[in-house]
Order: C-alpha cells, then sequence, then structure tokens
C-alpha cells in the first residue's frame, strides 16, 4: 500500500462515486456513510503519508527528491505520464484537501435533493481536487484541473440557491477561460522542451539553458503572464474575483467549505508549483506587482467590501479574499519566512474557512435566511452555538493562540523586508478584519433575539463532529506550529535560493515606486 | 504558354465579331418597309389561344431527363466502336467486350428498375 | 508508318490496361455495386426498407474489411488516376463507420416519420461510394466524379421526407449550393489543366516545383478556386450559408451524415492534393494567408452565431463550422503532425457528432417540432440516462477532458504551435472556451431547470430501438475510452505520410 499510498489517496473517493451510482436512489443513509468512509480512508491514509514523510524531500528540480512517485507513461507519443510524488508543498495541501473533504460530507447530511447524483459528483471532487495537488506532470495537473470544474459546476447549479444557474456558469467560464491560458503555456512549455514533467521543465529553466521557442524572452514573459491569469482567477485576485460572491452565495453549504477550503488554494498552488520553479526570472520581474501589489489590493478591498455585507455568507466569502491576499504577499517576498507564512495561510484559511461556512451553514438551516439585520441576541438560544462562532471568528481575525495569527505574523515578517510600506499598507487589513467580524458577531449574537428564533435548537452532534476536528486543529497548530513549519520550511528554503542569486533589483523598484508615491 | 490559347482567343474574337458584325450591317443596309401585318406575332402561324407558361405534366420531365440519361449514355457506345479494333489487334478483344457488357448490364439494372418503379408510365 | 502507329498504340494500350489493379478499388466497387443491388432489391413491395438496412451494414462491413486487403504501401493503379496507400484506407474506414452508424440511427426514424423509402439505404451507399473515391483520387477527374456521385445522392437524401417543406427546401438549398461548388472547383480544375497540361496530382506537382508555383498566376488561381469549390463542402466562413438551413431541414440521421462524411473527404482530398506543393519553395504567401484566414473566419463566426441559437440544429450546425475551423488550423499548418492529428479529430468529430445527432433523433422522432433550448428543460428529471449521455456528448464536443473532443483539439493546437501558428493557436483556444457557453447551455436547460408543463413537446414519450442505442452506446465508449487512452490511435495515424 505504502508503494501507491498516492494513488490510494486521490482514487478511493472515486470508487466511492461509482459504488454510490450503482445503490438504489431512496437509500439516502447509506450513501452518506459510504461517503464517510471513502473520504474517511484518505485522511487516514493521508495522516499516514505524513507520519512517513520526512522534511528533507525538497522536490522541486530533483526527482529523487520527491516520495512516494508513481510513474508509469500514460500518452507516449506526447511523453505525457501518469507521475505522482509529494514535496513539502504538496503533503499539506494533501493533508488540507483529505480532511476538507470528509468534513465537507457531514455538511452534506441535509441534503434532501438527488442525494445520489449529489454524493457522486461530491467524491469525483475529491478525487480531482487531490490529483491536482499530487501530479507532477503538466498535462495530468491540466487533466485533472479541468475534471474538477465539472463536478463543482453541477453542485453549486443544481443544489445551489435561487440564482444558482447564473453563478454556476459564470464560475464555468471564468474558470475555462484561465485553465485555457495554461494549457497554452503547457503546449509552449512542451514544444520547446519536448516534455511535460514538471520536474524536468524546473531543473531545465533554473538552469538557464532554455530550449526552443523559451530562448525568447517575450514568449516567457507571457508565458508567465498567461499563467497568472489563469491562477489568478481561481485564488481569486482582485479584478477576476466576482465569480466568487456570486458562487459562494448560491452554492450549499458543503460546497462553499470545498470551494473556499480547497480549490482557492489550487491557484497559489499552482504559481507555487508552475509559475515559481518554471519561470524564476520572470517570477521576481512580475511577483511585487502581480503578487505583492494585488495582494495588498486583495487584502484591503476585500476587507471593505465584507465590511458592507449584510449576508453572512457574502461577508465570509469577501474574507476569503482577504486572505487569500495574505498569502499573495507571503509568497511574493520570496525569503524563507514570507513563503512559509503563505503556505501556513493557505492551510489556516482553507480550515477556518471551512469552519465558518459550516457555522454559517448552521445558521441557515434553522432561519432559512442568512441576513445579519434579521438575526440577533442569538446567544441566549444558542449558547454552545455563539461560542463555536466566537472561536471560528478570533481564529479568522487572527487572534494569537490561534493558527492564523502565526501565518499573519510570519507573512508580515517576511514581506516587511522587502515591501515595507505595503506591509503596513496590509497590515491594516487586520483591524478591518477585526471589525467586521466583530461588528457580524455582535449583530448576530447580542441584542433582542427576535420570536422567531425562540425555537432553534442549539448545534447538534453531526454539525459539531464536521467542525470539531477543524477546530482543534486551528487550537493546536496555534499553540505549536511545529509540525506544520518542520515539513514545509525545506521546499521553500530550496524554492527560495532558485531566486536569492538576483534579488534586489525589482524589489528595489517597487519600493522607490512607493517612496515616490507615499513622499508625494 | 499564352501563344496555346492564341487561336481560341481568335476564334472567339471572330465569332463575336462576325455575328455582330452581321447583325450589325442588317440594320443598317436592310431595307425598313413597315406594315401592319409585317408586325403582328406569328405572321406565318396560328394566333396564339393561351399562355406561353402552361404547367406541363410532371411526367413529361421525368421522361425527358430519363431520355437524356439513356442517350448520353449511348454517345459512350460510338468511342468505344471506334477504338475496338485497336484493342483487338492489341490482344484486349475479349476485354473491351466484356467491360462494355459490364456497362451495358448496369444500364440495364437501372431501366429495369425505372421500368418496375413505373417512371415510363403515363398514366 | 500505320504500321508503326497501331504498334505503339496497342503497346500503349497494354500498359495502359497492366495499370488497371481493381484490387485497389475494391471497397469503392463493393460499395457500388451494392448500392446497384440495394436499388433492385427496393423494388421488392414488403419489408425492402428493413432488408436493405441489413445489406448496407453487411456491404459497408465487407468494403472496410478488403481495405485491409490492399496493405499499408502506397500503390498506384489505373494510369495514375488512383492511389491507395494507408493515408486513404483511413478514410474509407472512417466512411464505412460513419455509414454503418447512419443506418443504424436512419431505421427507427424514418420509419416514425413515414419516410421509409428503401432506396434510401442505396444513397447512402452511393454516397459512401463517392466519398472513397474522393480521397483515394489523385486525379483531379476522379475526385470530380467522386464529388459528383456524392452531391448528387446526397441531394435526394436532404429532401428525402416530401411530406415536410423544410426538407425539400433543405435539399434544394443543398443542391444549388452544391452546384456553386462543382462550378468552382471545375474552373479551378480547368485553370489547373491549362496551366500544367495534366490533372493528375503528381504531374500537377512536378510542374509546381519545376516553375516555382507563384510564378504561374493560372496554377495559382486554379489552386485557389479548387480551395474554394472545397470550402463551400467544408462549410468554412463565408461559405457557409447553407449549413444552418441545410441541418435544420434535413431528416436527422441525413443531417448525421451531412455533417461528418463529406466534411471529412472534402479535408482529405485537400490534405492529399495540397500535400503536392508541400516543397514550393517558396511556398506561396497568398495560399497560406487563405487558409489561415478561413480557419480564424470559421471559429470566429462560428462560434460567435451559434451562440445565440434557439434551435439546437442550428446551434449544432454552427458549432459544426467552427469545429471544421479547428481542423483548418491543422490544415493550415502543413506538417505530418498536423496531418495524423487532424485525422485522431475526424475520428473523435464521427463519434461526438453521430452520437449526439442519434440522441436527438431519438428524441425529435416523436415530435414533430422544431428543436428548441427551452424543450430540453427538466430532461434530467425525465429521462436521467438519455440526459446524461447527451450530456458526455456535448462536454466531448466542448473538449473537457478527460473526453475524446480534448485529445482531439490537444493533438490540433500541438500540431498548430508546433509549426509556429501560435496566433492561430491562441484564437483556437480561445474559441474552444468560448464554445464551452452554448454546450453548458443545453445541459443548463436539461439539468438546472425545471420542466415546463405545457411546452407540446413530451418528452417522456421518447422510446429508444435497439439499433439507435447500439450506436449511441457505441460513441459514447469510444468517446470515454479514446479520451482517456488516445496513445494507440495517435500512434496509429502518425504512421500515416502522404
Amino acid at each position: 500500500m505504502d508503494n501507491h499510498i498516492l494513488s490510494a489517496i486521490t482514487f478511493f473517493p472515486l470508487i466511492g462515486a461509482v459504488l454510490i451510482l450503482l445503490m438504489p436512489s431512496k437509500s439516502f443513509k447509506l450513501m452518506r456513510w459510504t461517503s464517510v468512509v471513502f473520504t474517511g480512508i484518505p485522511l487516514l491514509l493521508s495522516v499516514r503519508l505524513y507520519q512517513l514523510f520526512s522534511p528533507a524531500s525538497t522536490g522541486m528540480n530533483q526527482a529523487e527528491l520527491y516520495q512516494f512517485v508513481e510513474k508509469y507513461p500514460w500518452i507516449s507519443t506526447f511523453h505525457i505520464n501518469y507521475y505522482l510524488g509529494v514535496d513539502g508543498l504538496s503533503v499539506t495541501m494533501v493533508i488540507l484537501s483529505a480532511l476538507i473533504s470528509f468534513i465537507g460530507v457531514f455538511a452534506s447530511f441535509n441534503i434532501q435533493k438527488a442525494v445520489k447524483g449529489y454524493f457522486a459528483l461530491y467524491l469525483l471532487l475529491a478525487t480531482a481536487m487531490t490529483g491536482v495537488f499530487l501530479s507532477l506532470d503538466f498535462f495530468l495537473f491540466y487533466v485533472f484541473w479541468e475534471v474538477m470544474l465539472l463536478p463543482m459546476y453541477f453542485l453549486i447549479g443544481i443544489w445551489g440557491g435561487p440564482r444558482r444557474e447564473y453563478a454556476a456558469i459564470k464560475f464555468f467560464l471564468y474558470t475555462l477561460f484561465g485553465s485555457v491560458f495554461m494549457l497554452l503555456v503547457m503546449l509552449v512549455f512542451y514544444f520547446s522542451a519536448n516534455t511535460f514533467s514538471l520536474v524536468e521543465l524546473s531543473s531545465i529553466m533554473i538552469s538557464k539553458d532554455y530550449p526552443g521557442y523559451l530562448n525568447v524572452s517575450v514568449i516567457r514573459n507571457a508565458a508567465w503572464i498567461l499563467l497568472f491569469i489563469g491562477f489568478a482567477i481561481k485564488i481569486p485576485v482582485f479584478p477576476f474575483h466576482t465569480w466568487l460572491p456570486d458562487a459562494h452565495v448560491e452554492a450549499p453549504t458543503a460546497i462553499s467549505v470545498i470551494l473556499a477550503g480547497v480549490l482557492l488554494k489550487m491557484g497559489t498552488y499552482g504559481i507555487l508549483r508552475i509559475s515559481y520553479p518554471l519561470l524564476p526570472e520572470e517570477t521576481m520581474k512580475y511577483a511585487p506587482y502581480a503578487l505583492g501589489f494585488l495582494g495588498v489590493v486583495n487584502i484591503v478591498y476585500g476587507a471593505f467590501v465584507a465590511m458592507a455585507q449584510n449576508d453572512l455568507k457574502k461577508l465570509i466569502a469577501y474574507s476569503s479574499i482577504s486572505h487569500m491576499g495574505y498569502v499573495m504577499l507571503g509568497m511574493a517576498s520570496l525569503n524563507v519566512e514570507g513563503m512559509n507564512g503563505a503556505i501556513f495561510q493557505m492551510f489556516n484559511h482553507g480550515i477556518i474557512t471551512s469552519m465558518l461556512f459550516i457555522l454559517v451553514g448552521v445558521i441557515y438551516d434553522r432561519a432559512h435566511h442568512r441576513d445579519i439585520h434579521a438575526l440577533g441576541g442569538l446567544i441566549q438560544q444558542m449558547p454552545r452555538y455563539a461560542s463555536f462562532t466566537a472561536f471560528a471568528f478570533f481564529a479568522g481575525l487572527g487572534l494569537p493562540g490561534l493558527s492564523g495569527f502565526i501565518s499573519e505574523a510570519l507573512v508580515f515578517l517576511g514581506a516587511f523586508k522587502v515591501y515595507s510600506i505595503l506591509t503596513i499598507i496590509a497590515a491594516s487589513g487586520i483591524i478591518l478584519t477585526a471589525a467586521y467580524l466583530l461588528w457580524a458577531y455582535m449583530r448576530v449574537f447580542f441584542g433582542k433575539l427576535h420570536e422567531q428564533h425562540r425555537e432553534f435548537p442549539d448545534i447538534n452532534a453531526i454539525e459539531v463532529i464536521s467542525i470539531l476536528p477543524v477546530a482543534i486543529l486551528i487550537l493546536l497548530l496555534g499553540v505549536y506550529p511545529a509540525p506544520y513549519l518542520n515539513v514545509v520550511e525545506p521546499t521553500m528554503q530550496k524554492m527560495v535560493s532558485i531566486f536569492s542569486d538576483s534579488s534586489g533589483l525589482a524589489f528595489n523598484l517597487i519600493n522607490q515606486m512607493s517612496h515616490y508615491l507615499f513622499r508625494g | 504558354m499564352f501563344h496555346s490559347f492564341g487561336p481560341i482567343l481568335m476564334q472567339l474574337v471572330l465569332a463575336i465579331g462576325f455575328a455582330g458584325a452581321i447583325v450589325a450591317l442588317t440594320a443598317i443596309i436592310g431595307p425598313k418597309k413597315i406594315n401592319p401585318v409585317k408586325m403582328d406575332s406569328y405572321e406565318c402561324g396560328v394566333d396564339p389561344f393561351a399562355d406561353a407558361r402552361g404547367a406541363f405534366h410532371v411526367k413529361f420531365f421525368l421522361v425527358a431527363v430519363l431520355f437524356i440519361l439513356f442517350d448520353v449514355e449511348a454517345i459512350f457506345v460510338i468511342p468505344w466502336a471506334g477504338s475496338f479494333l485497336a484493342f483487338k489487334k492489341a490482344g484486349l478483344g475479349l476485354f473491351i467486350y466484356l467491360e462494355m457488357a459490364f456497362f451495358m448490364a448496369i444500364l440495364l439494372a437501372g431501366y429495369y428498375y425505372i421500368l418496375k418503379k413505373g417512371a415510363l408510365k403515363w398514366e | 508508318m500505320t504500321e508503326i502507329m497501331t504498334d505503339t498504340i496497342s503497346t500503349n494500350l497494354q500498359t495502359i490496361i497492366s495499370t488497371m489493379r481493381l484490387g485497389l478499388l475494391a471497397p469503392h466497387l463493393i460499395v457500388s455495386m451494392g448500392g446497384i443491388l440495394l436499388m433492385l432489391v427496393s423494388l421488392l413491395k414488403k419489408a425492402a426498407f428493413k432488408i436493405n438496412a441489413f445489406l448496407a451494414i453487411v456491404v459497408l462491413g465487407i468494403a472496410s474489411v478488403c481495405a485491409l486487403n490492399t496493405g499499408s504501401d502506397p500503390q498506384t493503379g489505373f494510369n495514375g488516376m488512383i492511389k491507395s496507400d494507408m493515408f486513404s484506407n483511413v478514410f474509407i474506414w472512417i466512411y464505412c463507420a460513419t455509414g454503418i452508424f447512419t443506418v443504424l440511427i436512419s431505421h427507427k426514424y424514418m420509419e416514425r416519420r413515414k419516410i421509409n423509402v428503401p432506396e434510401y439505404y442505396s444513397l447512402l451507399l452511393f454516397a459512401v461510394s463517392g466519398l472513397m473515391f474522393m480521397t483515394s483520387a489523385s486525379d483531379l477527374m476522379i475526385l470530380f466524379v467522386g464529388l459528383e456521385i456524392l452531391s448528387v445522392s446526397l441531394f435526394v437524401m436532404a429532401g428525402i421526407d416530401i411530406h415536410d417543406l423544410r426538407s425539400t427546401e433543405a435539399g434544394l438549398k443543398y443542391f444549388l449550393m452544391s452546384v456553386f461548388a462543382s462550378a468552382f472547383l471545375l474552373f479551378g480544375i480547368a485553370f489547373v489543366y491549362g496551366a500544367t497540361g495534366s490533372t493528375e496530382y503528381s504531374a500537377i506537382k512536378d510542374f509546381a516545383l519545376s516553375n516555382s508555383f507563384g510564378r504561374s498566376p493560372y496554377l495559382y488561381a486554379g489552386v485557389l478556386l479548387v480551395l474554394g469549390g472545397m470550402a463551400f463542402k467544408i462549410s468554412a466562413v463565408p461559405f457557409h450559408m447553407w449549413t444552418p438551413d441545410v441541418y435544420q431541414g434535413a431528416p436527422l440521421p441525413v443531417t448525421a451524415f451531412l455533417s461528418t462524411a463529406p466534411k471529412i473527404a472534402s479535408f482529405g482530398f485537400l490534405f492529399k492534393f495540397m500535400a503536392q506543393f508541400q516543397n514550393v519553395q517558396p511556398y506561396p504567401d497568398l495560399l497560406e494567408d487563405i487558409v489561415i484566414s478561413l480557419a480564424v473566419l470559421s471559429m470566429i463566426v462560428g462560434n460567435l452565431l451559434a451562440l445565440n441559437q434557439e434551435d439546437l440544429k442550428r446551434m449544432l450546425a454552427y458549432s459544426s463550422i467552427t469545429h471544421m475551423g479547428y481542423v483548418m488550423t491543422a490544415f493550415a499548418s502543413r506538417s505530418d503532425t498536423a496531418i495524423s492529428a487532424a485525422l485522431f479529430y475526424f475520428a473523435a468529430y464521427i463519434f461526438m457528432n453521430i452520437g449526439i445527432f442519434a440522441v436527438i433523433a431519438v428524441i425529435s422522432e416523436n415530435n414533430d417540432k422544431n428543436l428548441t433550448l427551452e424543450n430540453f428543460r427538466g430532461m434530467a428529471q425525465k429521462k436521467p440516462a438519455m440526459a446524461f449521455l447527451f450530456m458526455i456528448f456535448l462536454f466531448s464536443l466542448a473538449g473537457i477532458p478527460p473526453l475524446i473532443g480534448f485529445a482531439a483539439k490537444f493533438f490540433v493546437f500541438s500540431a498548430v504551435i508546433q509549426s509556429g501558428l501560435y496566433g492561430l493557436a491562441v484564437i483556437g483556444i480561445l474559441n474552444s472556451a468560448v464554445s464551452a457557453y452554448y454546450y453548458l447551455r443545453v445541459v443548463i436547460n436539461m439539468y438546472l431547470k425545471a420542466p415546463e408543463q405545457d411546452s407540446g413537446f413530451d418528452l417522456n414519450a421518447i422510446k429508444y430501438g435497439m439499433a439507435e442505442m447500439l450506436a449511441i452506446t457505441s460513441c459514447i465508449a469510444a468517446i470515454i475510452i479514446l479520451g482517456l487512452q488516445p496513445t494507440s490511435l495517435i500512434h496509429f495515424f502518425e504512421k500515416i505520410a502522404l
């Protein structure tokens, strides 16, 4: 099993999906528990993977430094392989996606419409997500990336809210356009270097011995920008973000959880896995603007828009945009602290936002609306729910002692070294986050309890099961982040090393720019 | 390569020129004595009694098309007959005979088909 | 003197006759003889329609087996008028497969619509034999004869539903447009002949190589006219006007056939014919530009017009224009990889298009109305299996992995990029993303919309026959299996050179 652990993690949910399709369509209970089992096993396997993983596997451009590698020829004409492997970057993402898929199943227990289709698509989605994080072949990566699109489209489009058609097609078209750019870059890489292997490509590109078309600097620059647009749509970065609030508002709870918890990370993961090692020179050139500057825009803009929301789910959606800004800022710093912070923030945002969305789902199930103004005083009626929410909100605003604080602090630490002014602006985001979260909390839980909310039951066991593991993780990593950072750090160190030789130039530029800007 | 088309062009010019010249010349030199009988339509025929654009029976077209079809195929037999001896001399007499027999067989199959379908029945 | 003359004539005759290798034409002859046989069977009063359907499948099956016989080495025959090689064999298999699929989806549809004329299958066989001649030809005259055999059969097939005015309109429109195309083509052939003194591909090639192509305006004009004539058949923009009306009006199985085989054959001919000019130095710019602009226009205009179509058949018509635009990009890149990519695209296109028309045929058998996208509302609830199959076809057409449509587009755009036509690849890939929108509109109607109460369109009444189901399932199987594992097929196509 240990030899094929990655394939097992990836394809177990798919087996579950097939089984569910074969079940009689009325046996809801059986389907639910099958889904629990077939997302539970990958979760256990990924924990096992974490145990077996040695942090020395720094991967990137050295094939021998990836672990649990599986490599079989797939389409030999184009040198396409079924190529899976993990390094410090992907191992934590695999755990994240296994964990979120698992707790998402519990959040889906209240689905009543076409249950069979729902769980089959859900499990297909889980397979595709894991596949994206494990692929070391560009083509395979692209295939998983696209396969993920379809179940997501249907999960929003069929089981979503009133404007689900609009939200689903918007999500689909945005992402499709992004991936089309990726396809183009992929082909250029293939026809220059004659391989789809990300490992080989990065070792070729890092050596600066550019093959074929890539020898032309315009093509390399265009490739970076196209890839960035593709991934930026997924993150989502400021001008490309409009699909996210729509998708979140319309999606059922579990799908919001997956969307915010895993799918958004694919954008930043893609940049780290593909743009960074394949185009290091261009990364240095564009990171300050595309990741640093736009990251800060994301943080501040997301926070301000969140403040103006009345819909609790929309508020969390915009807070996601804001939080992904920290990831981008950390990545843009190109130093170990910042990058560690970015990866850690990816993980933390995944678990914290999942918890937030599940909690919003809890209140939606009872009140059938999410309007902040129409709620109030719930702390009297649902004290346990109120305390869980308080915990999640504090995690979201980066309270020391909870995991979000550490990652944000690391991001600022790294980013301040290179973009001092940008970081100061970004830090204001913390205050804004605290403001909108606390304000929302106040309006929902304090004040006068509405009469029609009197009979609301408190949070139930299934709901607690789905948030408890995440809550424990938030607390543990908040106090003792070493188990996470130890795994990630060597890989990040190695990634930073490719940027060290000629760093400075681009960053000075941005510093100067902001200097001029703010001196007037 | 242009010179090979030269004669054709010349013939074209001649043909158009000659026809045009004749028409022009008759109009110019010809005597013009107009009287009512001469201007009457169908001076030499019967007076028109109905609209010329009357409907024909659809069978007419069918038969006409079939006629043309077989007519054109019959033309094919003439070059065959013309070259038969040359083939025979080359020792290919049987071959060329069978070729035509085959062609005729296909033609007959088609004929049998239209006969059975009643395409040639007028009623 | 005359003695010597007759002697040379007889030796000439003997050499010409010795090149008559009937084996090379075995599939063609079997199919055309089969057509005549079916015509005679049609005279039977009873059950002729059923017998003919069966016989047509048998004939096409035998013909495709016969194509194996000629082997993979290129062989010429009939005094250089026919060239049989792996390339033409692949096309023969494609035509036979298309023909068999068409028979499978025709039978029940034609019976339900009361247009079960037994001659229909005979015409189908004649059309297939015309297709075969088009790609086996290595002489423009044979090509033209093949094209006419095909076109004449298709006029009648398109207009076969005499109870339906739109079908008659389709037949007439297709007739007029084909005549136009033939005129273009003939005019082009005449020019080529005038310039080179031959209609044989190899002689044209020799002429083009010795007197550089660009310096002979007649050859240039001739080739452009031939290209224009074929663009009608392929329905490349701006020669596409007939497509939506004919697709909409013709009976669905005929549309399925019409939208696949003739287009593929026209491309097959173009690949074979234009390969003669491959080594012309310098390659004529204008020719290249025209092919590229045909590709770009077809992709963009086809897509834009498809976006807002409410009628499903019209939408598919415009989308087929776009698909042929993708193949045109491969054609523009003039490389061996492009040829194998195009062949793969054809195979994929047949499975997708025949499959989707089969589904639509099943749906519209019982409904006389036009199929609008609205009619599909809530289909997923009423007919889940059918909706699911339909969705797979749509996704494959949209090029979503891991279905065959994605693999096909991937190979084509790879070839285009490899030839350095980046701009063309970018336009193609963007268009393929745009096209997802209108395919998704159908899926949205099927899955995300509630069924309409009184649309006058009863989805529940749909029942499918065995033959249709066989066609649909085999298309689905091919789409999924070849989508996941395209290696062996593309390997096979890569060995094919011109």
